[in-house]
């Protein structure tokens, strides 16, 4: 959501007449989008911001804006650890981001605009993507599920959806565009509804519009996830068959103090179904270790759930306490030395989860979308599976947005490799 | 019972005004706006030039004759130069000297009859220092105290014979009548004083006014705190780092110049010179684009030639120098410099008084037209009729507009034009 926003602020800067550049010695503004999900993410972003001091300092009149979460979080005491910071957009105020800029270039100085945006859903832009192969369209924007750990609601506002014709317009702009690849965005996606509408309906009207090859969608809750969303999953095939889907623990009784609404059985459960009914479904997923309160035996849990769903792939982190979240006021929290340990096991076991995974393609045909020269070179390609592996392979020649069919030779990790075989 | 109140001279004589007139509001007087209506007429008074003695004296006999049966009460700074002279003029019931201001009430009660009517230098009234005052009646920009006296002795200045040393009110008083004056509604505060330069140096905690300073936004909501004049030499790199950083304190400096010329500044035993003056100026306008830096101007210091006057014009000429307030040299008794042979003549001196006003009012005009385009934030001050409101900006200008929007915090302007002696705006 965060890389969509990304685009929206340069559009909407665009739009008023800014150039974009991507050496920041070379701009006149400079704005830094930023992450509040974890403390961690907040202290990369203070050290960025003290970095763009210096090049305050080489021009006073430079302008300096902090965007984001965080911005919306810090507001005003943002100024005070950052002097040389001119202003302050919280993600629900980007619309007045020009006017706000010109009043500092006429003098004004420190300005926040935090206006938490409770109906911004930044409709009426005429924003798309333009001639990106693969594009994003946010279906909404917030979250209304306060998990006791999350930050996110109270940052981002609560959650606003969009009218399903409004999506279906900007997605067919993007397509129009030359997009082939659409990622349809929301903090609680699953959650969607508008009217009669919900996630079921915009994936089917969605999936039938010409030229969109692939279709995704992030991120779903295990809660609001239904069956027939899963339907609409195993009946399209330009539905891409994975589903990242965040379990967080797989001990009832953290889930529970997490306000997660679901039960380790419950998620199993959706897990099954997917699988059944999914081919080939690729089931991936978040994971905290250290929750406050989480005993060995709640961990233990979570383990025993992962060997049951086997993820193919998982983000796992360390609880990060989040200012103003009710985690906080949990007591018995073991401390960093006994979640570091735990999060070294998730990633250990994971790491051998992914790895099974991926040697099962070994040998296997896909289909891959082309999305980009691989990092290497050499004409290397890395490209996307329908179920979102990567995978590297000698381009011969293709064009992002390109579907080819690849066959696997090999892993090197969380990548694949293979070559083009033709049909 | 009613009483009018005029006051003369410096920003701190306004704050003494005050602490004199909330206890008989307190008590129940009512202040009245001319003296016909009053039973008793306060003048609080100033000595800082000769003219500022003599403006004293014309007012108490013209405003005897215009309300013979008002008994009158003098306080301030003349009292302690020339208070006998006032006590017998007609109609005089009362001169009270600057620390017997607070006491006004229980004068008036009957409570305390003798009084020494000068009492400079002899120390403040604890209750007074710890009391202060709750609201600064009528004003949206309310003066905060935070120290008495003064420890330079510049030779030309009478000022530390009559208000003695420096005393430094404790900070932790200063902020909790900032509190207060907040509560009561205020949008600005201006830290005033004899020379709030020195602040804190008396104090054993090794607080000064930056340390103040920083507590005052700490731990109080102060939408706008503005400082009152500082010396060149009082105003550090750390000092402009901590306004620049916050665009709470207020973009305005009052630096006190006196004179372009070393050599006069030597005689004047001023603690800086003018290099010091041009760096803080120019570093000010650095650090903050829209500062606006005032100063002070003496003209026809005996020591002066006309060499020593092209000097300070030039310099100011060259600098970021928003207006200036210009004072012909007044000789006081018992001042050093009063003992110096005289350069120039008479009219040489209003020759220069005039050239230099005019350099003023040039500086000012270009400064106002340099904000042009710009967007202020400035905070309410009154309606000036006709539906016009009159705003002060961060820098220190008016800012006329049409609009009165409610607001504790300073308001954004975008600045449309100039005018008589001000700015157009509208809120953004």
């Amino acid at each position: 959501m965060n890389e969509y926003d990304s685009e929206l602020v340069r559009h909407i800067m665009s739009s008023s007449g800014y150039q974009i550049v991507e050496d920041p010695a070379a701009a006149e503004v400079i704005l830094v989008n930023t992450c509040s999900v974890r403390q961690h993410a907040e202290q990369r972003v203070l050290g960025r911001i003290g970095e763009l001091n210096k090049l305050k300092l080489e021009e006073a009149g430079r302008i300096i804006g902090v965007l984001g979460c965080m911005a919306q979080r810090m507001g005003d005491k943002l100024f005070e650890s950052a002097r040389h910071v001119d202003l302050i957009v919280g993600p629900g105020s980007y619309r007045k981001l020009p006017e706000t800029i010109d009043l500092i270039t006429r003098g004004a100085e420190q300005l926040s605009v935090l206006d938490n945006g409770r109906i911004e859903t930044y409709e009426g832009l005429g924003h798309a993507a333009a001639g990106e192969v693969s594009a994003r369209v946010p279906i909404m924007r917030g979250c209304s599920e306060f998990c006791t750990y999350c930050i996110v609601p109270s940052v981002r506002g609560e959650e606003r959806n969009r009218t399903p014709e409004d999506v279906l317009l900007e997605v067919e702009k993007t397509i129009a565009n030359g997009s082939v690849e659409v990622t349809l965005l929301g903090q609680n996606i699953t959650a969607y509804r508008h009217g009669d509408v919900g996630l079921d309906g915009i994936l089917d009207a969605v999936s039938k519009l010409n030229g969109l090859m692939r279709l995704r969608f992030v991120t779903s809750h295990p809660r609001h996830l239904s069956e027939s969303v899963i339907d609409i999953m195993a009946s399209r095939p330009n539905i891409c068959n994975s589903i990242h889907l965040p379990v967080q623990s797989g001990s009832n009784r953290i889930l529970k103090l997490m306000g997660r609404g679901y039960s380790a059985e419950d998620y199993i459960e959706k897990a099954r179904l997917l699988r059944n009914k999914v081919d080939q479904v690729s089931i991936t997923t978040d994971i905290i270790a250290g929750f406050p309160g989480e005993t060995r035996d709640d961990f233990e849990q979570t383990l025993s759930l992962m060997n049951e769903v086997k993820f193919d792939s998982a983000f796992t982190f360390k609880y990060s306490p989040r200012p103003g979240t009710p985690a906080l006021k949990l007591p018995s929290y073991e401390g960093s030395t006994e979640s570091q340990d735990r999060l070294e096991e998730l990633i250990d076991l994971q790491r051998r989860h992914t790895a099974v995974k991926n040697n099962s393609f070994v040998g296997k045909t896909v289909e891959v979308m082309v999305d980009r020269p691989s990092k290497k070179g050499d004409g290397e390609v890395f490209g996307k599976t329908t179920c979102a592996r990567g995978v590297v392979f000698d381009g011969m020649g293709c064009q992002a947005g390109d579907l080819v069919k690849v066959s696997i030779s090999g892993t090197t990790g969380p990548t694949l490799l293979g070559r083009i075989v033709e049909e | 019972m009613t009483f009018y109140m005029i006051n003369f001279g410096c920003k701190t004589n306004r704050y003494d005004a005050v602490t004199m007139s909330l206890p008989l509001l307190d008590r129940g007087y009512r202040e009245v706006s001319g003296p016909g209506e009053a039973d008793l007429i306060l003048i609080n008074t100033c000595t800082v030039t000769a003219r500022s003695d003599a403006k004293a004296r014309a007012s108490i006999r013209r405003l005897h004759r215009a309300n013979p049966s008002a008994s009158i009460v003098v306080a301030g700074c003349s009292v302690e130069t020339q208070g006998e002279l006032i006590s017998n003029l007609p109609g005089v019931d009362l001169a009270l000297g600057l620390h017997e201001r607070s006491k006004l009430h229980y004068f008036l009660e009957g409570r305390v009859r003798s009084h020494t009517g000068s009492n400079a230098g002899s120390g403040i009234q604890a209750d007074y220092w710890r009391e202060g005052i709750d609201r600064f009646p009528g004003r949206s920009r309310a003066y905060l105290k935070i120290q008495e006296g003064c420890n330079n002795s510049c030779s030309y200045c009478v000022i530390p014979s009559v208000r003695g040393k420096s005393i430094s009110r404790q900070s932790d008083h200063v902020i909790r009548e900032a509190v207060k004056l907040l509560q009561a509604g205020h949008t600005e505060l201006v830290l005033t004083g004899i020379h709030i330069g020195h602040y804190g140096w008396d104090l054993n905690d090794r607080t000064n006014l930056e340390v103040l300073v920083a507590r005052l936004l700490d731990e109080t909501d102060v939408p706008m705190l503005r400082l009152g004049s500082l010396n060149p030499d009082e105003i550090s790199t750390g000092f402009l780092d901590l306004m620049a950083s916050n665009k709470r304190i207020a973009r305005h400096l009052h630096i006190p110049l006196q004179s372009g010329s070393d050599n006069v500044l030597a005689s004047m035993a001023r603690s800086y010179r003018s290099r010091k003056f041009e760096e803080v100026t120019t570093r000010a306008t650095e650090y903050m684009p829209l500062i606006n830096v005032g100063s002070d101007v003496i003209v026809g210091f005996p020591t002066e030639s006309a060499m020593d006057f092209s000097e300070t014009r030039r310099l100011i000429e060259n600098l970021p120098v928003g207006y200036l307030h210009v004072f012909r040299y007044s000789d006081r008794t018992g001042t050093r410099a009063s003992d110096l042979d005289k350069c120039a003549t008479t009219e040489e001196v209003t020759r220069r008084a005039r050239e230099i006003k005019k350099l003023g009012s040039k500086k000012k005009h270009n400064f106002h037209l340099s904000m042009v385009g710009k967007v202020l934030p400035a905070v309410y001050e009154r309606e000036i009729g006709s539906g016009d409101h009159v705003y002060r900006s961060t820098n220190y200008i008016k800012v006329y507009a049409g609009e009165h929007v409610k607001s504790s915090d300073p308001l954004l302007f975008d600045i449309k034009g100039i005018t008589r002696d001000g700015l157009a705006g509208s809120v953004v």
